[in-house]
């Protein structure tokens, strides 16, 4: 839940990058922090295995400019993706106020993106969110890849609500920011004015 | 517009001379990560802090319900004879604070971790006896522009 400072006038936020395993969750957060002047980031703290794969989580605080005179601060979580890790998805989703969904494009992947979608529906669901009205952007991951679904496909496939939707490639940073834009958009568009 | 500051960061503030050294740090957490208040001397690192305590303190409590017992007492401890951190929560209702203190060359540290509790108990009283914070559900930014978007992602590369 955002938290609204009106003493400090900071305005703080949770957005959580879900999607399946090795998607692009972590590239997405590791682009952005390679894009952010060090005045604007803090540390990004990644939780992982010895190859490099999210173990718990990646967080990337971002202060972002001010908005109305309030100074804006995003906090950025991945989860997991190996479909084992379902617990710590869940503890990672508590509180949040966006989520960007990171789906791979491949044809391969389209069970896996399936199931991770089920599951933060069931996720989000479980702690009282409503899908239809959590700010959630959809993006087209490793579309610079040949053997990936059609847009059409992925849309049809996975975006029954007409979430905002970007085409990316995080590994050179394109849509990455987009995303991000969109998602930061819809939750500032969301957020209340309670204090604690 | 609301001025008025947090009455729970005045209830932690009036306790804050029980911990008067430098080599003591306490960070005050919702169950989300985001640190309310803090007295770390790195502010660039407050985020993080707030972020892995909660990690940790989520994953410790999820794994303690395998014990099927819903009502352990929660502390969280790490240390030696002189460094060290310690952490507990805070429940009253549906507000949850987590309490944690990093200490390092410690001549006392049972002494500290009593300080500790005092600090956590008055935190609890005030949350079991003040008034709720009033809470408005007004949309505040409900007419953002895509520009005053565009502004504050000024600082990026992109």
């Amino acid at each position: 839940m955002s938290f609204v400072n009106y003493q400090t006038k900071e305005i703080n936020c949770k957005i959580v990058y879900y999607g399946p395993g090795l998607g692009g969750k972590t590239t997405n957060i590791q682009h952005i922090y390679s894009k952010t002047a060090g005045k604007n980031k803090g540390e990004m703290v990644s939780l992982n295995t010895e190859n490099e794969r999210t173990l718990f989580f990646d967080f990337l605080p971002l202060d972002l400019g001010e908005i109305r005179g309030f100074k804006t601060r995003l906090h950025l979580y991945t989860v997991p993706g190996q479909v084992f890790y379902e617990a710590s998805r869940k503890l990672i989703l508590r509180g949040v106020d966006g989520v960007v969904f990171v789906a791979d494009s491949q044809i391969e992947k389209f069970d896996s993106n399936m199931q991770s979608f089920e599951s933060l529906k069931d996720n989000l669901s479980e702690q009282g969110y409503d899908l239809k009205k959590v700010p959630l952007v959809m993006q087209w991951n490793k579309r610079d890849l040949p053997n990936v679904s059609p847009i059409s496909e992925l849309e049809r496939s996975l975006n029954n609500f007409d979430f905002p939707a970007f085409e990316a490639s995080a590994l050179s940073g394109e849509g990455v920011f987009e995303t991000l834009k969109m998602v930061s958009k819809l939750v500032l568009m969301n957020v209340k004015g309670s204090v604690l | 517009m609301k001025t008025t500051r947090p009455k729970i960061i005045d209830a932690i503030e009036a306790n804050l001379d029980l911990f008067s050294s430098d080599a003591v740090n306490i960070v005050i957490t919702r169950p989300d990560g985001l640190v309310i208040w803090e007295n770390l001397k790195d502010k660039q690192r407050v985020q993080e802090l707030g972020a892995l305590g909660c990690g940790l303190w989520q994953s410790a409590s999820t794994l303690a319900k395998f014990t099927g017992n819903n009502s352990l007492n929660s502390t969280l401890v790490f240390g030696s004879s002189a460094d060290g951190l310690y952490a507990n929560n805070v429940k009253i209702a549906d507000h949850e604070y987590i309490i944690f203190m990093v200490y390092k060359n410690c001549m006392n540290p049972a002494k500290l971790k009593l300080k500790f509790r005092s600090l956590r108990q008055q935190v609890e009283d005030f949350l079991f006896f003040e008034k709720e914070e009033e809470t408005n559900n007004d949309k505040i930014f409900s007419d953002i522009t895509d520009k005053e978007v565009d502004d504050l992602f000024s600082f990026s590369e992109v």
